[in-house]
């Protein structure tokens, strides 16, 4: 594939040439962390696909406004969080979908295990929607997107300090609801 | 509690540092050797961290991305033909290649050639052959002029900017071919014409292609 070893910045600075397998590239390397991230957030996989779509859309529009001195994960997922944001503050949460997490392939072939599997899931989904917005994004971020503190202040606008208490009292709100009955 | 000179609250502020990496930093990992109940904050933490880690990573709808690549190709190659720089590239290209065109055929007039083509291809192919020969032996005059000032340029695409200055060339010479061909007869002309536009179509594209790093873009 071309551009497989380009690094973010310079597949932006492709695009703004004009070029189309750059936008590819980085569409392969980031859809699916930022499709989990938004699928998560917003506990709805058709809105998260409409949302991902819009995101990389905005990339290619803006394209020009992105400077390389801020990196390009940062810069997308900036993006992708204030979309989310925004629907949620038009729609608020969506109910949750069931099949959600029966969609997830399991590698596991035992029956019980299979269970087990499924029955965790289905509490890291009913635990993920005890958490605020703000703790979801910041928990979301650190986790499945596998970003640093820094970068995920400067995606939600806040300090680094903000993000680790943030990120804390997250995990200890979900172990609480996870270590109940 | 207090160990290593740091207090509780400091350290528990900070081990999320400690999520997912070896270690954390230095202040933190001396306190915990000696204070248990932050040692045991820091397992629970790292323990639903690793319980997270079972979620796995969801996969959207794959005709998504392909609907993303059609779109993007499509605004792609039309904000580059509607780039001004791209045409007028195309333009000085096509203005060169008519010179270049118009001062062969000065040298070499377009009978001559043509009486030329006909003796090389007379046995091969039809009395139109040769016009078609001869138009396009002066068509390929602009070949890799768009191409070479996209090069230098750096700018990719080369095919359409080909295209463009190849647009371009036929319109600016028309006038003179059609001066040039009022002695042919009109199925010779236009013979002469459509090898004129293959020539210099069909140079153009072999050139974009040729020339390293500027040939159309990989799907």
């Amino acid at each position: 594939m071309p551009f497989r070893d380009e690094s973010d910045e310079a597949l932006m600075e492709a695009l703004r040439g004009g070029s189309a397998a750059a936008f590819q590239a980085l569409y392969e390397r980031h859809h699916r962390g930022l499709f989990t991230f938004l699928a998560r957030f917003l506990g709805d996989r058709g809105q998260a696909e409409e949302l991902l779509q819009e995101t990389f859309l905005r990339v290619y529009l803006n394209r020009d406004r992105y400077r390389p001195v801020a990196a390009f994960r940062t810069w997308l997922y900036t993006i992708a969080r204030n979309l989310a944001l925004d629907r949620l503050r038009r729609h608020g949460l969506p109910e949750a979908e069931p099949e959600f997490v029966e969609a997830i392939p399991d590698p596991d072939p035992g029956p019980l295990r299979r269970l087990e599997a499924r029955e965790t899931l289905a509490r890291l989904d009913a635990a993920l929607a005890q958490l605020t917005p703000r703790q979801r994004e910041v928990l979301l971020l650190a986790r499945y997107a596998g970003l640093s503190h820094a970068e995920i202040a400067e995606i939600t606008g806040s300090s680094p300090e903000a993000v680790r208490v943030t990120l804390h009292r997250a995990l200890r709100v979900l172990r609480r609801f996870l270590s109940g009955p | 509690m207090k160990g290593s000179g740091v207090e509780c609250h400091e350290v528990r502020d900070r081990l999320t540092e400690w999520l997912g990496a070896e270690t954390g930093p230095e202040a933190v990992r001396g306190h915990l050797v000696t204070c248990r109940a932050c040692a045991e904050e820091l397992a629970a933490l790292q323990e639903t961290w690793g319980l997270l880690g079972q979620w796995p990573g969801l996969e959207p709808d794959p005709a998504i991305g392909r609907r993303l690549q059609r779109k993007v190709r499509w605004w792609s190659l039309r904000d580059a033909v509607l780039a001004p720089e791209g045409w007028r590239a195309a333009a000085l290209a096509a203005a060169i290649g008519v010179g270049l065109s118009i001062g062969m055929s000065l040298l070499i007039p377009y009978n001559t050639l043509v009486a030329l083509c006909r003796q090389v291809v007379a046995d091969l192919v039809p009395e139109a052959g040769a016009f078609l020969l001869a138009g396009a032996a002066y068509g390929v005059m602009p070949l890799a002029l768009r191409v070479l000032i996209g090069w230098r340029r750096g700018s990719p695409g080369s095919w359409l900017g080909a295209t463009e200055a190849t647009l371009l060339f036929l319109i600016f010479l028309a006038p003179y071919v059609i001066v040039q061909c009022r002695e042919f007869a009109p199925s010779a002309a236009a013979s002469f014409v459509g090898g004129l536009a293959l020539g210099a179509l069909g140079g153009s594209l072999v050139a974009s292609r040729l020339l390293p790093g500027h040939g159309p873009e990989p799907g």
